[in-house]
């Protein structure tokens, strides 16, 4: 039985991708078999840090979803991105979407069946045999980042110190509860490293009466290789990357 | 004094040359040859059938020219001596030696006295000072005619000419004539002869013509003409010392005592008695009384002047020093007055700096004030200048910590929050969502 995985964060750019890219590169290393669906589709952008060429990525969510194709046509296998000396890579794949302004255009204007991008992803997990599926979605809360927290069987919200977020943090975690998400996780990501990050989380599991499964460090190492690759895989030894690791334990547990 | 006499000797010594010297040796003896042909020519009694010379000027005018010009010119005192015995010729020839033993003694006898003077009295020739005078009339007078009396009178009797009962009379009658003439002469060559300490104005001409006629003829009235007695000459003396000093003093008594004697000599005036040793007497006490009378009250008169003199001088420089020390002191008050500014100043803006400190640490801003301290190129400026880095590095760690700390809080608007997750709710979306979940989340199982 796979777990799915929904990634959110109620506000951009709280380096929501960037996280799930670590996440399931971590879990491929260890020898799971593990999908990636970048559901941003109004966004676009995950594919960057599996360094997919955007000229050349091919067939995406986009094509699935307006029926063009299957969605097995539409996966791309990445494991070569975590492979290593000595490291078992049980898979890692992903379904990008497509970053043609035309096909964003016809998504933002006329949108899409739900209910197939939901079929898409079982038939994904099945297709793959995955044991981890992350599901990148659009930030706030629209019909698909509905579904995608409906199906899940974990919800990882990312959000920054910071009182928007935290406000909008406050109605995601509402509405998943109302939606009977079996397993809740936040992340703080981005903070001051002058913060107490132990009283941030306290305050955070206090506030929402969720677990936190991390306070990630607003890292400039992380900064400075941007998008541009997997830091984990960079940088395996750093503090961040530990952090990472934790995050696995708890979601693997 | 001393040193003024030594002054006065070495300066003759130096710089002449042997003729300047021989000049002044002939002019000495000259003089010493005049003055004795005049005492032996006009001031002389005849007692016994033997001439009396009552007072011996030459014996003073010895004396007062090697004070003033040094011992180096004594060869012109048994010159002057042996012209004058020379040129006189009605009187008994003497043996050569003890002509010669007389003139030593009288030489030897200025030569004593002049040595002996400044050593004993500190002795200065202007005879300005009560103990130049005293002095002069103890060892110049007193002791240098013991000297020329014994060795004139030794001469005379060792010769022959005199037996041994003479000694006694004629040593009195030598002794007493070389003191008179020391106390007589002496003075009036010593004070024009010597630098006087204050010199006299010499606005006072006519005052001094018109002493000298008083003086001449008070002397004349009194001791030519019997008028009067001799003690009334005392005021012109008290008149000559009080207003013209030692050199008017010594002047007109060697005018007073000068007619004196000559009218004494001859014949006129109170001093003359039946008997010439009585005449004798009475001129000789007469001399000796107006001598040291007029010296003592001249010396006494410099003093006092002197004095006043030196009293107003300390004055004045006493007022110089006090207006030098008022300004020293004005000038000392001001560098402090300046001093005290700046440190006043300097507190003010000490001020400055604890008044920023204050408002630091009561959470207001920084003042403007501390601009100014921290120009100051001193360590005041430099404190100021480091303390408004530190009060707005500290400002800006306290605005960081705020944020950071309202970045803690977790404040959630709940009445937001129900009414945002409402909106989400109680669309049909999410109701059909809801009543779908199982289904969606394992579409097969269904």
């Amino acid at each position: 039985m796979a777990t799915t995985i929904a990634v959110h964060s109620f506000r951009g750019g709280t380096g929501k991708s960037n996280v799930t890219a670590n996440l399931a590169a971590t879990m491929a290393r260890r020898g799971r078999r593990v999908g990636v669906v970048d559901t941003d589709i109004q966004s676009p952008g995950i594919h960057v840090l599996f360094g997919l060429d955007e000229e050349k990525m091919g067939r995406s969510l986009n094509d699935y979803l307006w029926g063009r194709c299957g969605i097995d046509e539409v996966a791309h296998d990445v494991s070569a991105v975590v492979k290593g000396a000595g490291v078992t890579v049980g898979g890692l794949y992903l379904i990008p979407s497509s970053i043609k302004a035309g096909e964003i255009a016809r998504v933002l204007r006329e949108g899409y069946d739900v209910e197939r991008l939901n079929t898409g992803l079982h038939e994904f997990i099945d297709h793959l045999k995955l044991d981890y599926l992350f599901i990148d979605t659009h930030p706030g809360l629209n019909e698909e980042t509905l579904l995608s927290i409906t199906i899940s069987d974990v919800l990882l919200i990312i959000l920054r110190p910071d009182r928007q977020d935290y406000q909008g943090t406050a109605v995601t975690v509402e509405v998943a509860r109302k939606l009977d998400v079996p397993r809740l996780l936040l992340i703080v990501n981005k903070a001051l490293a002058a913060l107490d990050f132990d009283a941030l989380r306290q305050q955070a599991e206090h506030a929402y009466q969720a677990p936190v499964a991390a306070v990630l460090p607003l890292s400039e190492d992380v900064v400075q290789l941007a998008s541009s690759g997997i830091f984990c895989l960079r940088y395996p030894d750093h503090a961040w990357t530990r952090e990472i690791d934790r995050i696995v334990d708890q979601i693997t547990r | 004094m001393s040193t003024r006499a030594a002054e006065v000797s070495s300066s003759g010594a130096a710089g002449h040359s042997a003729g300047a010297y021989l000049l002044r040796v002939s002019l000495f003896a000259v003089l010493y040859f005049g003055l004795a042909r005049l005492a032996d020519s006009v001031l002389v009694f005849v007692e016994a059938g033997e001439p009396v010379t009552p007072v011996w000027p030459p014996a003073g005018l010895a004396l007062a020219g090697l004070l003033l010009w040094g011992y180096r010119f004594w060869p012109a005192i048994p010159l002057g001596h042996a012209l004058a015995y020379l040129s006189v010729l009605d009187h008994p020839p003497l043996p050569l030696l003890t002509l010669s033993l007389a003139v030593a003694g009288n030489t030897a006898a200025a030569l004593v006295s002049a040595y002996l003077l400044p050593r004993f009295a500190g002795f200065d020739a202007a005879l300005e000072r009560l103990q130049d005078v005293l002095g002069l009339l103890v060892v110049g007078a007193l002791v240098g005619g013991a000297v020329a009396a014994t060795v004139g009178v030794a001469s005379l009797w060792l010769t022959g000419i005199i037996p041994e009962s003479a000694w006694g009379p004629v040593w009195r009658v030598w002794w007493i004539g070389d003191v008179l003439g020391v106390l007589g002469a002496a003075p009036a060559v010593l004070a024009w002869g010597a630098r006087p300490r204050r010199a006299v104005a010499r606005e006072r001409g006519w005052e001094a013509v018109s002493l000298l006629v008083a003086a001449v003829a008070v002397s004349g009235l009194v001791f030519r003409l019997g008028i009067g007695e001799s003690y009334a000459i005392f005021p012109v003396l008290v008149w000559a010392a009080l207003r013209f000093g030692q050199r008017g003093a010594a002047t007109t008594m060697v005018v007073v005592l000068g007619m004196a004697a000559w009218y004494t000599t001859h014949g006129y005036g109170p001093f003359v008695e039946a008997r010439v040793s009585e005449s004798l007497v009475d001129l000789q006490t007469f001399i000796a009384v107006v001598a040291v009378t007029a010296l003592i009250l001249a010396a006494t008169v410099s003093e006092r002047q002197r004095a006043q003199a030196d009293l107003r001088q300390a004055n004045e420089e006493l007022e110089t020093r006090v207006i030098e020390r008022t300004a020293q002191l004005s000038q000392a008050y001001d560098e402090l007055s300046r001093l005290h500014e700046q440190e006043v100043e300097y507190l003010r803006e000490v001020d400055k700096v604890t008044g920023a400190a204050a408002a630091v640490e009561s959470g207001s801003v920084l003042p403007e004030s501390l601009t100014g301290v921290a120009q100051r190129p001193d360590k005041l400026g430099q404190l100021a200048r480091v303390f408004r880095r530190m009060a707005q590095e500290v400002v800006a760690r306290e605005s960081r910590l705020k944020e950071q700390v309202a970045q803690l809080r977790i404040e959630i608007d709940e009445a937001k929050k129900v009414r945002q997750v409402a909106e989400i709710t109680e669309t049909e979306y999410f109701q059909q969502l809801r009543q779908r979940a199982q289904q969606l989340r394992n579409p097969r199982g269904a």
